[in-house]
């Protein structure tokens, strides 16, 4: 390699680096600084004002330890169920519109609908709806469901199954696009072919559409995934407060909880928030590793 | 590109020196501004009038126009709750306001490290001419730092029902009010015979059956020493005798079907009181204007003894209440004095009868008197005036703010079952162990 040709290399990654530096500089100071600092804080018994001494891993401990972490990751855990039955749902919205099924108009004008509402106004409808008085169990009691007209929202059991479908019917929209985009990439030759073939629409549907639509589930999985893990605050929220006492309290909403609501423990809402990204990154990992391997069974 | 580059040099300089020039005349000038954040002076009433009718606004205009060279840069913030936070963000970025308006009590004493003790400032007058100093000290202590100016009035902790409800069940609380926890339960018993939801409140939110109503019984029980030390770990609730028997009436409400069914996540418990679903919600007297809808139908009940003898109790005949709101100074301030001045001024007679005017209380200046408020033949105000000459002071302010949140968040699980008083009290222990721990 000539000297010219080296010279002109590092001129051209020189350029290259000022060139990202802008974009660079914005995403660490959004991204990197604030996750370093909620790590250094988490170190420490900060609560907010002048406490700040350094107490080693003492809040990871603490928290591993407490009961309480593990009802947050049982909750969650048991919110993650909402993912399966959202693309579902998403997946069964896309074949119909895509499929041309009667009424499909109607469906492609309604079923954005939810995605455009704020999640904050659907989690206080839906805390509206399942009320003790709300319309849900004023139907069961017109049938002659007393029994069933129950306070779904003041225990935990009940609470987590009207989050579970708010965040499926929430997502009906997203999940529903998504399919359909995954839908019309595949290509239309197959259709054709399986069709003079004599396929049934219950064939197209098992042993075409999911398995071309592998690709966007899997995708769709991963985002959802995370989202479940850190993007239910608005939910929790408006529909229990994340009650009664921390019966439907997630990892995300316990955060809050401890930063703001129970006694100034930010030190510990920072090793719960970092406790958080490990979970996620590992999930993320795990997720794209399954991914990999089922590529190369295929 | 050099001319440019001068140009905006000298406009850069020029700008610089006017600031400069205009920080100098302020000072020279000697304007002072005094930031504040206020909440409870300005009724929810008030707050569907334009800004310029509210009695606050009208009362800062009067301390400018008697202060001058002093101006008051003040912000109305609707959630006192959110104040602390508020507070430590405003000051970690140095732009805590002088003067806020925040609850006496432990809230108050959870941000003591950035307030400003105001002993200095405080007169001899100013301790004579206004009541409620104990609530503002250093950990309550009457020996402690003043830590802030108590405000408005001394508050108190009632049970609101319907007079028609109750006159339906056969009862006339006028004449003949419950004045044991026993009587309080057969009248219960004969408001649930009527069909009616006898005593309801969001309990899931905010547990104010406990807080406001069954409280009493444990201050009465327990005693404030004890109260306050359960909360700084110093003692365990799950030793306080008279805690648990408290809590265990408290459960009865519950499993006797006195309560409305769905307390763990009602809202709107107001709501049905004003239509006539429900005979008795517990509340404050700073809610009589909203109950006032009721018209000839509302009245007010305090709550009653544990029981009628007095055996075992520290004191009867009280009521849960006293000064709840303070003006602190924060510690950073650079205007304490104007800022004291500022309170001063809205404890002053004048100011503060209006105040009571506008939103009923007991008055925080102990010049104003009955005659002057007017409600002499009131027959809910008159009885406020009576029941706040012997108040047991709140029982949650009293208690730690860590263990207080706590129990904010898991009564509901114990009164409704699912949660056993063990449980209960062993994580309040809990609580209260790690918060002093962490201190």
């Amino acid at each position: 390699m000539s000297a010219r040709t080296s010279g002109l290399r590092a001129s051209e990654a020189r350029k290259g680096w000022y060139s990202v530096l802008p974009a660079l500089i914005i995403v660490l100071g959004i991204r990197a600084y604030p996750v370093a600092f909620a790590f250094v804080k988490s170190l420490t018994n900060w609560d907010g004002m002048l406490r700040n001494d350094f107490i080693g891993l003492r809040n990871y401990t603490y928290l591993l330890k407490s009961d309480d972490f593990w009802m947050l990751i049982r909750n969650t855990l048991v919110i993650l169920t909402n993912v399966p039955l959202q693309i579902l749902v998403g997946v069964a919205i896309a074949v119909l519109i895509f499929e041309r099924t009667m009424g499909w108009k109607f469906f492609r004008a309604v079923y954005y609908l939810p995605q455009v509402l704020s999640m904050a106004v659907v989690g206080y409808l839906f805390a509206i709806f399942f009320g003790y008085y709300g319309p849900v169990n004023e139907a069961l009691r017109a049938v002659g469901l007393d029994s069933l007209a129950i306070e779904w929202l003041g225990n935990g059991t009940t609470g987590l199954i009207v989050i579970i479908l708010c965040l499926v019917w929430i997502n009906i929209g997203w999940q529903g696009i998504l399919m359909l985009g995954g839908l019309s990439a595949i290509d239309t030759s197959i259709l054709d072919a399986a069709r003079i073939d004599g396929a049934t629409y219950r064939h197209r549907v098992f042993h075409i559409y999911f398995p071309m639509l592998l690709r966007v589930i899997e995708y769709s999985t991963i985002i959802s995934v995370v989202w479940s893990f850190t993007g239910l605050f608005p939910i929790i929220f408006s529909i229990t407060s994340g009650g009664p006492g921390y019966e439907t309290t997630t990892i995300d909403y316990m955060i809050y909880l401890k930063a703001f609501r129970l006694g100034n423990r930010l030190g510990e809402a920072c090793a719960l928030a970092m406790i958080l990204l490990a979970i996620v990154m590992t999930l993320t990992r795990i997720q794209m590793f399954i991914s990999d391997r089922m590529d190369d069974w295929r | 590109m050099r001319e440019r580059l001068v140009m905006g040099l000298v406009m850069l300089l020029i700008t610089a020196m006017a600031f400069a020039t205009g920080t100098q005349e302020a000072q020279d000038s000697g304007e002072t501004t005094v930031t504040a954040w206020v909440t409870s002076y300005i009724p929810t009433q008030e707050l569907e009038k334009p800004q310029e009718e509210w009695y606050f606004t009208q009362a800062i205009d009067r301390f400018e126009a008697a202060n001058p060279g002093v101006t008051v840069d003040w912000t109305y913030q609707d959630s006192q709750s959110q104040i602390p936070n508020l507070l430590k963000a405003a000051e970690m970025a140095g732009t805590a306001p002088d003067l806020i308006n925040v609850w006496t009590g432990m809230m108050m004493q959870s941000i003591k490290d950035i307030l400003m003790p105001l002993d200095e400032y405080i007169t001899d007058d100013d301790l004579d001419t206004v009541i409620g100093w104990d609530t503002v000290r250093e950990n309550l202590d009457p020996n402690g730092a003043i830590l802030g100016v108590p405000i408005l009035g001394s508050e108190l902790c009632v049970v609101y029902y319907n007079k028609q409800l109750v006159q339906n069940a056969g009862l006339d609380f006028e004449a003949d009010p419950p004045e044991t926890v026993d009587e309080f339960f057969d009248a219960l018993a004969a408001l649930k015979a009527t069909g009616v939801t006898p005593f309801a409140h969001d309990e899931g939110r905010s547990p104010r059956i406990l807080v406001f109503f069954a409280w009493y019984w444990w201050a009465q029980q327990s005693g404030y020493p004890r109260i306050v030390s359960n909360g700084v770990g110093e003692t365990p609730y799950s030793t306080d005798e008279g805690f648990l028997r408290t809590l265990e009436t408290y459960r009865r409400l519950y499993t006797e079907g006195y309560l409305n069914e769905d307390l763990a996540s009602s809202q709107d418990t107001r709501e049905r009181m004003i239509n006539d679903r429900v005979a008795m919600v517990p509340g404050g007297n700073w809610q009589l204007s909203y109950y006032d809808r009721l018209g000839a139908d509302i009245g007010v009940i305090k709550s009653p003894d544990f029981n009628a003898t007095g055996d075992g109790l520290l004191f009867t005949d009280r009521i849960l209440g006293g000064p709840g709101q303070a003006l602190v100074v924060s510690a950073g301030s650079e205007n304490p004095e104007e800022a004291v001045a500022l309170a001063r001024f809205l404890n002053s007679h004048d100011e503060n009868l209006e105040q009571c005017l506008l939103n009923p209380r007991i008055p925080i200046n102990a010049t104003v008197t009955v005659d002057e408020l007017g409600w002499e033949g009131h027959p809910i105000l008159e009885k406020f005036m009576t029941w706040g000459q012997d108040i047991a002071f709140w029982v949650d302010n009293s208690t730690q703010q860590d263990v207080y949140s706590e129990i904010e968040r898991i009564a509901v699980l114990y009164l409704t079952g699912q949660m056993t008083q063990e449980e209960f009290t062993a994580r309040l222990d809990e609580t209260a162990a790690e918060a002093a721990a962490a201190r």
